[in-house]
């Protein structure tokens, strides 16, 4: 259905991928963890830096300046009721970008307004913005109001990544 | 109305600032608010030019002692609401 020849650009994300795809790649069930254990706030960042490690996206360095970035700025990553995205700057220690997600059933205080934390994200980039469309998706999912208390209701991994999934969707 | 340049500051530029920025974006343009929105970090953002700076309560105080422009708190950088009613307050004042 040509009827203005050359004039259109057709924009691909990549020539295999779908959004969904990208965002299911940052959120694989390798890459979320789930726990019902109490933690303090340095120690739920270490388990996050721990999962980032695992998947060969940082080293342990990565973990400490995420930690020390709090203990510098306060609680900053704490964006909304319940959810925080730790992260540090982009450096040597930063192997690919990628995103991971560890869900405590039980609360974590990180001494913000938005306390108690239960969604903890694992963010690390090496410089590019190659992360804004998956991250402008996420921003969407996490708008949903009532998305904290619904991964929560969740059993299994599967679950959670099956709420993200219905959610991108729709 | 001239183009508003809006600058989303987060402790590093990387991650939550991006999230603040988006939804700065999106909701400019369903708004229909002329604005340039880019991130920033705290070292860096009070020397960067722009109209507005808007970022977190932990965030805020340190901005507002060192930045010559007006600064927005955002309390919650999903909320899209408290987004929207914030920037056009404040591009009510700039009228």
């Amino acid at each position: 259905m040509v009827d203005k020849p050359s004039m259109f650009v057709i924009i691909k994300i990549s020539n295999t991928e779908s959004i969904e795809d990208l965002i299911m790649e940052i959120i694989k069930a390798s890459q979320m963890r789930r726990l019902d254990e109490k933690l303090n706030w340095q120690e739920a960042i270490n388990k996050v830096g721990n999962l980032l490690v695992e998947n060969s996206i940082t080293n342990n360095k990565y973990t400490t300046r995420m930690i020390n970035a709090i203990k510098e700025f306060g609680p900053y990553i704490v964006i909304a009721p319940g959810i925080g995205i730790a992260h540090s700057s982009p450096g040597p220690d930063v192997l690919k970008d990628g995103l991971v997600l560890m869900v405590n059933q039980q609360p974590i205080f990180f001494n913000s307004h938005n306390d108690p934390v239960h969604l903890l994200f694992g963010l690390a980039a090496k410089d590019s913005n190659k992360h804004l469309e998956s991250l402008s998706k996420i921003a969407n999912l996490l708008g949903d109001e009532d998305i904290v208390k619904k991964v929560l209701k969740t059993k299994t991994i599967d679950e959670i990544v099956k709420l993200f999934k219905v959610d991108i969707n729709e | 109305m001239k183009r508003i340049s809006i600058l989303a500051v987060c402790g590093f530029g990387v991650g939550s600032s991006l999230l603040l920025k988006i939804n700065i974006s999106n909701v400019a343009k369903a708004n229909k608010v002329d604005a340039e929105v880019n991130t920033g970090d705290v070292a860096t953002a009070t020397s960067t030019p722009c109209d507005v700076i808007f970022t977190s309560k932990e965030l805020a105080e340190t901005m507002k002692a060192r930045a010559k422009v007006p600064v927005v708190v955002i309390n919650s950088f999903v909320d899209k609401k408290e987004i929207e009613e914030k920037l056009l307050k404040f591009v009510k004042t700039i009228k």
